[in-house]
């Protein structure tokens, strides 16, 4: 028995330092698409001063909306605008912890900016299953287009 | 046993008076079932409450929501019985003083079974309901969930050493393997807990986005842990330094059957009580690493253990043979079949076979008066009675009354069960009005509960512990 047991103990041990060697990959690249550095808190009407009110249909320029919390992280968006149209929306910040969190933003945003450009506005459904990153996302969205306005 | 050996009635020479100093009894523990229940009961409300706080009904509108949701409630459950399995086994005493060791060990199989089969669900039903929530196959979520989620890989592993606990617990592959086996199995559950511990707080939305949830969390792990180092490590460290057990004397008390004697420091201060058992370890060089489970068959008397011992396996075979002056690691003791429940002024006490042993013990210390303590001792054959010279001194010096029930059912000298109601009825006329200690191989153990039961004897009056002999 002893024997047996020592030699279930180096292979238990051996088997374990191989397990806890295996590093998840960082889940980095969920969090934004374009350069803006994550952290700058627009806020709103900053980026937009230069321009009138009642604009928006000639205003050309990058916006950055408001850092929305969610519980599972902050979302925060910079929408560029080409004579009034959203030519690009870019997630500055995104919810990207705990696995999932991060696998659901991978697969909501890149449909939250196709739903914005088709829409040309922040008027656009949420995600099923990606509630709260839509709603942040949309709330975000919206408070970059209202600097224009 | 050799020939140096003592004789036994050297060892009754030596053994101490009757009148003893008073051995202390073991503290009694301010709880009681419902205590124990309501901690339960309410630690699954809060965990579910928790569930629901953190947006858990929200998740029910979609059929994506819905797996991830029974997932969620599956993980908590489950690792929640997991936790509640180490209190289980922490041989607390306290736990054992309110169900006793057998009622727990049968608790532990059913929750351990409950656990795993709740974390099984678990991972299936997340794993569908993550794929449908991103649009992919279960399948490529499941190659997801290991390589990029954090500690999933883990916990994975985690999951596969619980199933191999189980199927080692599985009746059909209890039988096969021996107990060191299964025990050194048994032992993977902890590494198991550890593996899968940190996805819970990385990935278990409760606990990524609500910090008070984490640390309730941690605390719950803390409380299960800590309870089974004080009781299962930190007390069986503490008396067996304190009372330096060792063995005094092996002798032989029927063919395959020997007592043990041990001593030690300080015997007087150790608080037990007649009808209990412990675990004992002894030191040597191949014996060192199982602990065995023995009532003590004499009364507390400050002076000495005794253990009685019937040769089963292979193991207890080499207990007659150890020499004396071998160190002995002692966990104990445990057991709820004690004059401590007792209801009654008069108890009759029911042995099989070497079932005798902690009955033999609570002969000894239960208050007598003439009448009020009757002995039934069932046996197979005239051989299996042990203690019968000792029995018999014991009666007579204190008026006790021992019916000696000996030979197989169904042969000619014994036509019918003599612990059936009505040879009960018989032997005992006022068997209603006793207490009742049971203690016997299971069967006969079996058959005299439910004897008791059409009896009509009330449960609280019924006292039994069921060990594997």
């Amino acid at each position: 028995m002893p024997k047996r047991a020592l030699a279930a103990t180096l292979l238990t041990t051996a088997a374990l330092a191989l397990l806890l060697s295996f590093k998840t990959p960082q889940t980095a690249g969920f969090t934004s698409s374009g350069g803006g550095a994550p952290g700058v808190y627009g806020t709103p009407g900053a980026a937009g001063t230069g321009a009138a009110a009642g604009n928006r249909a000639t205003y050309s320029g990058q916006l950055t909306g408001q850092a929305v919390q969610t519980p599972f992280g902050t979302v925060q968006v910079q929408v560029s605008l080409q004579n009034g149209k959203i030519t690009d929306v870019q997630t500055l910040q995104m919810p990207n912890g705990g696995g999932h969190t991060a696998q659901v933003t991978a697969y909501a945003a890149p449909q939250l900016r196709s739903e914005a450009l088709q829409a040309q506005s922040a008027q656009i459904d949420t995600i099923s299953g990606a509630t709260y990153t839509s709603e942040g996302y949309i709330q975000s969205l919206q408070s970059a287009l209202d600097q224009a306005a | 046993m050799n020939a140096t050996a003592p004789t036994r009635s050297k060892v009754l020479a030596a053994a101490p008076a009757r009148k003893n100093r008073r051995v202390p009894v073991p503290r009694i523990w301010p709880v009681t079932a419902n205590d124990i229940y309501a901690i339960l009961g309410g630690n699954a409300v809060l965990i579910l409450a928790m569930w629901v706080r953190h947006g858990g009904i929200n998740e029910l509108g979609t059929t994506a929501g819905i797996f991830t949701a029974a997932g969620e409630i599956s993980a908590l459950l489950g690792t929640y019985l997991i936790l509640i399995q180490l209190i289980l086994m922490s041989r607390s005493p306290w736990l054992d003083q309110v169900f006793g060791q057998d009622r727990i060990t049968d608790a532990h199989r059913w929750v351990g079974f409950g656990a795993i089969w709740l974390i099984v669900l678990h991972a299936i039903l997340t794993t569908v309901g993550y794929s449908m929530s991103v649009g992919v196959s279960p399948v490529d979520q499941f190659f997801t969930l290991m390589l990029t989620y954090p500690y999933v890989l883990w916990s994975a592993v985690s999951l596969f050493l619980f199933i191999v606990v189980g199927f080692s617990s599985v009746r059909a592959a209890r039988r096969r393997a021996s107990y060191e086996t299964w025990y050194a199995i048994h032992l993977y559950t902890y590494l198991a807990i550890a593996l899968g511990f940190l996805h819970q707080l990385f990935v278990g939305v409760d606990f990524t986005t609500d910090q008070m949830a984490s640390l309730y969390w941690i605390g719950l792990y803390a409380v299960a842990f800590g309870t089974m180092l004080a009781f299962r490590f930190g007390q069986p460290i503490a008396i067996s330094w304190r009372h330096r057990f060792h063995v005094a004397n092996v002798v032989e008390e029927a063919p395959g059957v020997a007592s043990l004697y041990l001593t030690g420091r300080d015997l007087d201060q150790l608080p037990h009580r007649a009808g209990q058992w412990f675990r004992l370890r002894f030191l040597t060089r191949d014996g060192w690493f199982r602990a065995h489970p023995f009532s003590i068959s004499a009364a507390p008397n400050g002076k000495y253990l005794r253990f009685t011992i019937k040769e089963l396996g292979d193991y207890t075979k080499t207990l007659g043979r150890m020499p004396v002056g071998t160190p002995v690691f002692v966990e104990g003791p445990y057991g709820a079949l004690t004059g401590a429940t007792r209801t009654r002024a008069r108890v009759l006490l029911v042995a099989g076979g070497i079932g005798i042993t902690p009955l033999r013990a609570l002969l000894e210390e239960l208050p007598s008066s003439r009448g009020s303590l009757t002995l039934l001792y069932r046996a197979s054959g005239p051989e299996d009675v042990v203690f019968r010279r000792e029995i018999d001194e014991l009666a007579s010096l204190r008026g006790a009354t021992v019916h000696y029930l000996v030979g197989r059912r169904g042969t000619p000298e014994m036509p019918t069960d003599p612990l059936d109601p009505r040879a009960l009825r018989r032997l005992v006329p006022d068997i209603n009005d006793r207490d009742i200690y049971v203690c016997g191989p299971a069967g006969m153990m079996s058959r005299t509960l439910s004897s008791l039961r059409r009896l009509r004897i009330p449960d609280k009056q019924i006292h039994y512990e069921r060990f594997a002999f």
